[in-house]
């Protein structure tokens, strides 16, 4: 009797968790499956997908999707690294840093995306500022489309304030979570702070990267708000798509074949961080 | 090789005092034990040596080099964590050689010197493992091995073996003795254990509250222990302290235990003539004290409470007046619970006392 | 044991993880929406419409305020699509619906349709019924007909006969049905406003209250080689309403059509005069969904926008803006009316309310209040009101010029295209993306875009609208 109320507890305190997760994520993911599969009687169908591939935004939404990746999600682990060891050498201060680095957090996207349109636009902060300053004659256009790479790197740029913060968090929770006698051993024994981070922090924050990275990617395939609000049609994005068919063509199918891609790439992308940054059984744990 | 030096070092954390203008010596080779209860802030001085604090005060030296600005790395100290701090990451020979490859050592020099510490250590099958595939005191041998393979002037540990178990810790006890005389580099030793400290120590630090009370060679501290906090921290059972009075009877002063009289040694009698009148402690060891057949001279009406065969000898638990004591005995001497006894004093072992202060009264006033 | 609790809570990481990157919520599949087709059907008569008006309810000359007053007024809820900022629900709720006395309105506003719609189908999916009446612009309504969520009004628009509503308004809100599914409430336009420093580069001779397409494109470019920047701003953002410019103005000026001459000749003509022009617009202008910001910024000097997205123009700097026809191409000078409607939620608790409400927003005085109070324009015949705020003022001045131009023509918002008009809409930003963006060939663009427009059509059975000659019921197709 003992043995099985011992044996049921943990599920029955995993339960709210899992209620909550297959009531509310679980069923509409099922359903947005069902979405894109069917036509807009109800049938089965593959017409969605070929619609979604016919599509004047899809091959553009691919390639800047997955561009955006390969620019934002290291350029943001390597900056959360830098800010997290920053912060996780606790010099004076450092709590205040920590507020104004998590400060983005609070943030939605949609108004941080508005945020960094008017910095970005030719009256805006940046421009009033370069001007005033002496650096230009007349605004410099980031928002051209006719300078497509301007404006991606004004996206890379917001997306790295507004979404740096969370691998951050991630990476200083997981610092955190290293006994501090690993990186005083390494003191002791020789290491400056560059051999130290290369051979003893990041192999022992390796966990931590990979949530990180996880996540940070998940996000990067989620992004559209952002975009939408500095690049508008031009750069289109995959679930920026699935967010324009939904809420703007109003056709539900359509987009959830964009969210069913989105969901395809990031499970594969998962995939590929645990087989890359897989710890064995050996090294895995502290004492 | 190299001697240490503490100069007045004071570390605060807060409104704790962690180390209060600490000076201590340590010669060349030498093995120091600080010793101290919990708190006593004898890790934070082991730390300020390491370079892994900074101190608010004083001058740390090694040899003749002022460290105390220096980066730990720039120290040539080598450390054993209490907690091993054992890369789980690295293999036990890359955690052996971690300290070489950091200073950029030539591959087969490091390959000899990893080799040779993992056979003082016994580690030469273990070299591939990772740490997590050891048992609690092979990862005890990696951390010192990883220490030791540094050839280091200063070697530092802190509390090494109080996360092993108790037969484990005697053997280790025993190797880490063994190891030292080997390589004879200067030793600072950090425990709470004051068998440890007897057995390994060439002296001993003892410390309470940020300072050093006592630092002396271990059967000195033992046998002589300069303060109350001492004699009871040091010894299993502690020192007996047995209040008293002293009286002075024609220029003689005896101390006064309820009915009794206790004389002191020849070389105490006139430090406490000056004491007449004034209440006394009486710090004895439990074998220095013996159960004698009849009332005579330094003995003390005692009952017998609790009497515990311990192999080597009997430890009795006994009522004197209103304080209890433990007196130590030969395995056959025989003695039952409730039996009223006569305890004898041996003048010479007693550690006179000031009452009030806790301090021994020396034989130089 | 442990074994098991780390599988199980490693599944749920891992459905935490899979849930984080299913966007949007999603809503269930919409059952099978009603056709909205024009599917005549005469020989059943509406059952729950009797043709007499039931007792209770007043005469339809009646003010709404005859409801028996001793009745405490039930709760209405109203929800709308319009009037995003604060100031106007204010102006909505303080002004306007004041004196409406029949029911407690509650005025709700949702700006945008994805949350207004999902709200309207989760309460017809739920029968919990909340909404009564619901403004939206025409182009809404189709979404809801497909949610099947209005109540045929054909009743009280007969009620409202004499209100002297403007008949091809009272017809676009049939939907192209033979019922009536919202009765027009308010009007707006698209007009072009100038900064008036843009005045002197005009061209030689151009009447900036009678520009032609070719002339813009002059304008703008007198503009750019005075002051080095692209100074025209068109409304291409990514919630901008370019693609009713293309379908109300440009293609209708250009062809005399939308559809039908969706590849023309004249339109490619038009997308060449188009290109030229975008050749002087501020290449930010696919950031833009409102121009009234980038005209107070100055970021651009001429625009063509809705009357709501530049009001605000006219509000913070009355002396700097002047509003004026949009231009006119070779077939004319066309302009799009936009029509917002109001419909009743099909079901609702409070229908009688809802019906005195809506008969109370279509009163001319009402009607005035709305144009002086949140800047939109009467659907009555008996034209625009003369009381109004200078910066309505100002606005007002270039929709009356527009509509009075000597060679205006009014091209009607898309019909009977149902839950698909996001899906006509995107044919047309595409085109515009392909061409005017990217550059790509406009007859190649024209006729790959067209083939869709066609199978589009052709799956919606949607006969052809003004300005398009009238297809007689069948599918309205390009040539």
């Amino acid at each position: 009797m003992r043995v099985r109320s011992e044996s049921i507890l943990p599920y029955g305190l995993l339960a709210p968790t899992l209620i909550f997760i297959v009531l509310l994520i679980v069923v509409p993911i099922f359903q947005a499956f069902l979405l894109a599969f069917q036509t807009a009687e109800g049938e089965f169908t593959l017409i969605q997908f070929q619609k979604m591939l016919a599509d004047t935004s899809f091959a553009d939404a691919m390639k800047f999707t997955f561009l955006l990746l390969m620019f934002i999600v290291p350029a943001q682990v390597v900056l959360a690294l830098i800010m997290a060891l920053l912060i996780h050498t606790r010099f004076k201060g450092h709590t205040l840093f920590l507020y104004i680095y998590a400060l983005p957090l609070a943030i939605s996207d949609l108004a941080s995306g508005i945020v960094w349109l008017s910095i970005f636009t030719e009256r805006g902060f940046l421009n009033s500022i370069l001007f005033q300053l002496g650096f230009l004659e007349r605004p410099f256009l980031f928002l051209s489309y006719q300078n497509l790479p301007a404006m991606f790197g004004t996206i890379v740029v917001a997306e790295s304030w507004r979404a740096t913060a969370i691998v951050m968090v991630i990476l200083l929770a997981g610092l955190q979570v290293i006994p501090r006698d690993y990186f005083e051993a390494a003191d002791v024994f020789g290491a400056n702070t560059l051999k130290r981070t290369l051979f003893v922090v990041l192999p022992l924050l390796r966990p931590s990267l990979q949530n990180a990275l996880i996540i940070r990617t998940i996000f990067a395939f989620q992004t559209f708000a952002v975009v939408l609000a500095l690049a508008g049609r031009v750069i289109p994005v995959l679930a920026g798509e699935s967010y324009n068919w939904y809420a703007l063509n109003r056709n539900a199918n359509i987009a959830a074949a964009y969210a069913t891609l989105v969901l395809i790439f990031t499970v594969i992308a998962t995939v590929i961080y645990f087989r890359l940054l897989r710890t064995t059984a050996a090294e895995a744990g502290f004492d | 090789m190299a001697g240490i030096q503490f100069q007045s070092i004071r570390k605060i954390f807060g409104k704790t005092i962690a180390a209060n203008d600490v000076s201590l010596e340590i010669k060349n080779g030498e093995f120091m034990v600080l010793l101290g209860p919990s708190g006593c802030g004898k890790t934070t001085l082991l730390r300020c040596l390491a370079g892994l604090e900074r101190v608010d005060g004083g001058r740390v030296f090694i040899g003749d080099r002022d460290v105390t600005d220096l980066a730990p790395r720039d120290r040539k100290i080598a450390m054993v964590f209490q907690s091993y701090a054992v890369f789980p990451h690295l293999t036990v020979f890359d955690n052996i050689a971690f300290g070489l490859q950091m200073q950029n050592r030539p591959r087969d020099e490091i390959k000899r010197r990893v080799e040779e510490s993992a056979r003082m250590l016994e580690l030469s099958d273990y070299l591939k493992r990772y740490p997590a595939q050891l048992s609690g005191g092979q990862r005890q041998r990696v951390a010192v091995a990883r220490a030791i393979v540094m050839q280091a002037a200063v070697l530092l540990m802190d509390e090494p073996l109080s996360n092993l178990d108790a037969l484990l810790r005697l053997q280790m006890r025993a190797e880490l003795k063994r190891l030292h005389s080997d390589i004879k580099a200067t030793t600072i030793y950090v425990t709470h254990d004051q068998v440890e400290a007897l057995s390994l120590g060439d002296r001993i630090a003892v410390m309470q509250n940020g300072r050093i009370v006592q630092c002396d060679a271990p059967m000195n501290i033992y046998d002589y222990p300069a303060n109350k906090f001492v004699g009871g921290f040091i010894g299993t059972p502690p020192m007996n302290f047995l209040p008293g009075v002293v009286r002075v009877n024609d220029g003689k002063p005896v101390a006064v235990v309820g009915e009794s009289q206790i004389a002191p040694s020849a070389a105490l009698a006139s430090a406490l003539s000056a004491k007449n009148g004034q209440p006394i402690l009486l710090g004895i060891r439990p074998e220095n004290l013996a159960l004698a057949p009849s009332q005579q001279a330094n003995t003390i009406r005692a009952r017998v409470r609790v009497v515990e065969p311990l192999g080597s000898h009997k430890l009795l638990t006994m009522q004197v007046g209103s304080e209890i004591s433990k007196v130590s005995v030969a395995p056959d001497q025989r003695v039952a619970p409730d039996e009223d006894v006569w305890l004898h004093f041996d003048p010479e072992k007693i550690r006179w006392m000031d009452a009030a202060s806790g301090e021994a009264i020396s034989s130089i006033v | 044991m442990n074994k098991r609790i780390f599988i199980v809570a490693s599944l749920a990481m891992l459905l935490v993880i899979i849930a984080a990157c299913a966007p949007a919520p999603t809503p269930a599949p919409t059952a099978a929406p009603p056709t909205i087709a024009p599917k005549v059907e005469p020989t059943k008569a509406p059952v729950v419409e009797p043709t007499k008006a039931p007792a209770p309810t007043p005469a339809p000359t009646t003010a709404p305020t005859a409801v028996p007053p001793t009745a405490a007024p039930q709760a209405l809820l109203f929800s709308s699509t319009q009037f995003s900022p604060v100031e106007e629900q204010e102006k909505m709720r303080s002004v306007i619906l004041k004196d409406f006395k029949a029911a407690k309105v509650d005025f709700v506003v949702d700006p945008s349709e994805a949350p207004f719609m999902d709200r309207i189908i989760a309460e017809q999916k739920t029968g919990k019924i909340t909404v009564g009446v619901i403004g939206a612009l025409h182009g809404t309504f189709p979404n809801l007909i497909q949610a099947n969520a209005l109540e045929d009004l054909t009743a009280l628009a007969a009620k409202l006969k004499d209100r002297a509503i403007v008949k091809e308004f009272m017809t676009l809100g049939k939907m192209g049905t033979d019922k009536q599914y919202y009765i027009p409430w308010m009007q707006a336009t698209y007009i072009m406003v100038y900064n008036k420093k843009a005045v002197q580069y005009l061209p030689a001779g151009a009447n900036v209250d009678a520009l032609t397409y070719a002339q813009l494109a002059e304008w703008g470019k007198n503009i750019t080689a005075a002051t080095k920047e692209k100074k025209i701003g068109m409304p291409a953002g990514p919630t901008g309403l370019m693609h009713r410019l293309t379908q109300g103005y440009l293609y209708p000026s250009y062809t005399g059509g939308l559809v039908t001459t969706y590849k023309s000749d004249d339109a490619v003509k038009m997308w060449t005069d188009f290109k030229a022009i975008w050749e002087y617009t501020n290449p930010q202008s696919t950031t833009y969904n409102s121009m009234q910001d980038p005209l107070l910024s100055e970021e651009v000097w001429v625009a063509i926008d809705h009357t709501a997205r530049v009001v605000n123009a006219f509000k913070n700097k009355p002396n700097d803006f002047l509003a004026a026809p949009a231009p006119a191409g070779p077939k004319g000078r066309y302009y799009m009316s936009v029509l917002a409607g109001l419909g009743i939620m099909k079901g609702t608790p409070n229908k009688a309310g809802a019906e005195a409400l809506i008969d109370y927003l279509t009163q001319p005085a009402q009607q005035a209040a709305t144009t002086r109070e949140v800047n939109f324009y009467p659907v009555l015949e008996t034209g625009l009101p003369t009381d109004v705020p200078a910066h309505v003022k100002l606005e007002l001045d270039g929709v009356v010029k527009q509509s009075k131009a000597a060679d205006a023509k009014v091209a009607l918002l898309p019909i009977g295209l149902g839950g698909k008009a996001g899906d006509f809409n995107k044919i047309q930003q595409d085109t515009l993306t392909r061409i005017v963006l990217k550059g790509e060939d406009i007859k190649k663009v024209l006729d790959e875009e067209g083939a869709k427009l066609n199978a589009l059509m052709t799956e919606l059975k949607a006969p052809c609208w003004s300005p398009d000659p009238d297809s007689a019921g069948k599918p309205c197709q390009v040539k």
